[in-house]
């Protein structure tokens, strides 16, 4: 009989022991996500030119996180929740799912509505009505491209933020160059300046609102300072020698640049509200290429005092610079992430000119691009994309890269040459969404 | 010495005039040798022209001018050839860079082909591992249940024999004492048949009384023997029960981690997520609560559709075990 009661008591202590599994490993990789093509719902003959389905598939494949579905795999369409079965998106794993339509919204205007789901959940994230014109209707499928990016990642998305480059090319038998600004996939580009003579090094002001680059329109190499939306335009320097690579500090007050007027090239902060010049680095090396640090504290620029050009740092306030590269002969042309603690530079490896990321933290050189002859990297001002110059075949095009190098995309822009890309920062409206 | 003198006046004589011939010798001086007489000379006269200085830089101008020429004409020749095999060179040393870009290339290729082959190898490897270690548990199982069941028919069968044997001796001693109660019965007649009943009735008595103890002696062994045979029997079950225990888990295991991708960057940065997972009888997912977050709100959201999509997962056979597999916590972490 004891021994039946013990029995008894072992047996139900094995039923209230629960089970607890370790799940250890797993595959990495970017998020499956189904961007259904947005449904028109005016009339047939007024589709508007800009597909917005698309623009938001090509936005998130081309960040590196996001692996979209192509069109031609989907097993039904549907535009809105309640055509959505989420079983035709669990047979091709897809874990995140996109549908949304476009109306007419009084004249010339449209509403575009679109919503997020996560299919194994069945159930939707979030959703957005949006009203906006024809004109803004792209900038419109950048900004759902954000909300998806964000509300996915926990990342801020920059799709609805612009680049800025040169372009070389040849209109009626002469040389054209040109500054231009355009969407940061490339598209609708608009002509900032044009001249016969070089522009090099432009670089956005902090708000976005200015641009300042080099023009040796006058025949001798001088700063100028435009503002994007009005083109009004004014002479920031003009000194003897060189005058280059302007950087605006993170407040937008203070501008770095390059001027060799005392001998040699040295690196200057100039006050612009005041218009006054301070040196900041005094070397009979070549001290270029300055870049500010996302607190405003450093400046890392690009130095031969060394016997082959590397990155050096210095406190803004002044001091001895410290040299930061140390791997490989040639590192160029750094600028911070927006985290603060990576920087992105030019770097030769072999006989080629690559783009790489130098983590500060560990010293560790991470080469992104296999090109030969990549320059000009600029990061987007969330950190997951870097934009350079690269060449293809004699023309120079420019190209994204996803910071951690999974994604490598090529930028639709027109003919001709086309070099030194910077990305613009977010622009005030969208910083205080 | 005087008239030494005047004794000899010859000798004098002579001496004085000797003397006075070689004074007058002395004094004019008489050349006795020949005077030598000019020789016609036999010199050769050479037929010399006179030559214009100016000319004659001149033509040392011209020739100087030639050397020049065709020294230059010889540097430049050499330069020409250096610039053709610097160009030579150049060439060469393109192709050896792209030869060595196109190695380079090959090289990584079967670098990564050789790592994915030794990762399936590997792969595959511990999988049959694994799959031995189980066949060793299960044949362990049978082993031990098939040596149970041969014990227990050995203990049966004695048992039976043991029975057998009771009842044969118990029917002798029965037999034994009926003959003896006869026989004094036939020998006493006409002892009281009062002596006779009581003796009848005593070992009647006697009878029933070790029946008694034989049967308590018996239940009391059966119900032991019954006793040590649950015993072994849940031993069994539970060993057994382990064995599908463990199996079901690592099958959950192997399906849940087919079905989790990861969001890039995640996997350095020590991530821990917690959930809690409901299952139906069939292994069918009921409900997923995320118990403890790992602070990054796609990781979360991975390992939730991780187990969405390993949904049915495996279940135990026996009802028994399936009540255990009814709530489920999962731990992901990636190593």
């Amino acid at each position: 009989m004891k021994k039946l009661l013990l029995f008894a008591l072992l047996l139900f202590h094995t039923q209230v022991q629960a089970i607890t599994i370790e799940i250890t490993q797993g595959a990495e990789g970017a998020l499956p996500i189904a961007v259904v093509p947005f449904g028109w719902k005016g009339p047939a003959g007024q589709v508007p030119a800009q597909h917005v389905g698309e623009i938001v598939a090509a936005d998130l494949a081309r960040s590196g996180r996001f692996k979209t579905l192509p069109v031609g795999s989907m097993l039904s369409k549907p535009t809105a929740a309640d055509q959505v079965d989420f079983r035709d998106w669990r047979a091709l794993r897809m874990e995140n799912l996109v549908v949304g339509e476009v109306k007419p919204n009084g004249p010339g205007g449209y509403l575009v509505r679109f919503q997020l789901f996560d299919v194994y959940r069945g159930e939707q994230i979030t959703g957005y009505n949006i009203p906006t014109t024809a004109r803004d209707l792209r900038a419109t499928a950048h900004h759902v491209a954000d909300i998806i990016y964000e509300t996915l990642t926990g990342q801020p998305g920059a799709f609805a933020t612009r680049i800025a480059y040169v372009t070389d090319s040849q209109e009626q038998g002469k040389e054209v160059i040109a500054l231009q600004v355009a969407d940061a996939d490339g598209y609708n580009p608009q002509t900032i300046v044009s001249s016969a003579e070089p522009l090099m090094s432009p670089a956005w002001s902090p708000d976005g609102s200015k641009l300042a680059y080099v023009s040796f329109e006058k025949g001798r190499p001088a700063i100028w300072l435009q503002e994007v939306f009005t083109g009004r335009r004014e002479k920031l320097t003009s000194f003897k020698g060189i005058n280059g690579a302007p950087a605006f500090s993170p407040d937008g007050r203070y501008l770095a640049l390059t001027l060799s007027k005392d001998g040699n090239p040295d690196i200057f902060v100039m006050d612009l509200a005041r218009r006054s010049l301070r040196p900041l680095t005094r070397h009979w090396a070549i001290d270029t290429e300055p870049a500010w640090s996302p607190d405003g504290r450093f400046i890392v620029f690009t130095s031969d005092r060394g016997g082959s050009p590397q990155i050096y740092r210095v406190p803004v306030s002044g001091g001895e610079p410290t040299r930061l590269t140390f791997e490989g002969g040639y590192n160029a042309r750094a600028s911070y992430a927006p985290n603060g603690h990576e920087l992105t530079l030019v770097t030769r490896v072999g006989g080629n000119y690559r783009i790489g990321v130098l983590d500060l933290n560990d010293n560790s050189l991470r080469v992104l691009s296999d090109g030969r002859l990549d320059e000009s990297p600029s990061f987007a001002p969330n950190g997951s994309m870097i934009i350079y110059a690269t060449r293809a075949g004699s023309r120079g095009v420019l190209a994204a890269v996803s910071t951690d190098g999974r994604v490598k995309q090529r930028l639709a822009v027109r003919a001709g040459d086309v070099r030194e890309p910077v990305w613009s920062p977010y622009y005030q409206r969208e910083r205080n969404r | 010495m005087w008239s030494l003198l005047r004794r000899n006046p010859l000798a004098v004589v002579l001496a004085v005039a000797m003397h006075a011939v070689i004074i007058a010798f002395l004094v004019v001086g008489v050349d006795w040798l020949k005077p030598p007489t000019p020789q016609p000379s036999k010199v050769a006269v050479v037929q010399a022209r006179l030559v214009d200085q100016n000319k004659l830089d001149a033509q040392l101008h011209k020739l100087d001018a030639a050397k020049q020429q065709k020294q230059a004409a010889a540097a430049v020749a050499r330069r020409e050839e250096q610039r053709r095999l610097a160009e030579l060179k150049q060439r060469r040393e393109q192709e050896k860079r792209q030869l060595a870009e196109l190695e380079r290339q090959r090289k990584e290729q079967a670098r990564r082909a050789e790592r994915e082959r030794r990762e399936a190898k590997q792969k595959a490897e511990a999988e049959q591992r694994r799959l031995a270690e189980l066949e060793k548990q299960r044949a362990e199982l049978k082993r031990k249940q098939t040596a149970e069941k041969q014990r227990l028919a050995e203990l049966e069968r004695k048992r039976r024999l043991e029975e057998r044997q009771r009842k044969e001796a118990a029917a002798k001693a029965a037999a034994r004492k009926k003959a003896e109660a006869e026989r004094r019965r036939k020998e006493e007649a006409a002892r009281k048949k009062a002596a006779a009943a009581r003796k009848k009735a005593a070992a009647e008595r006697k009878k029933a009384e070790e029946e008694k103890q034989r049967a308590a002696a018996e239940a009391k062994a059966r119900a032991e023997r019954e006793a040590r045979q649950r015993e072994l029997e849940a031993q069994m079950q539970a060993e057994q029960d382990a064995g599908e225990r463990a199996q079901v888990i690592a099958a959950i295991r192997d399906k849940v981690e087919r079905n989790w991708l990861r969001p890039p960057g995640t996997s350095e940065r020590g991530l821990k997520c917690t959930v809690r997972v409901r299952l139906g009888n069939s292994g069918s997912v009921l409900l997923v609560n995320v118990v403890k977050s790992s602070g990054n709100g796609a990781f979360d959201r991975s390992v939730e559709a991780a187990v969405r999509k390993a949904d049915p997962l495996p279940m135990p056979e026996s009802p028994r075990l399936q009540a255990e597999f009814r709530d489920i916590t999962f731990e992901f972490e990636p190593k």
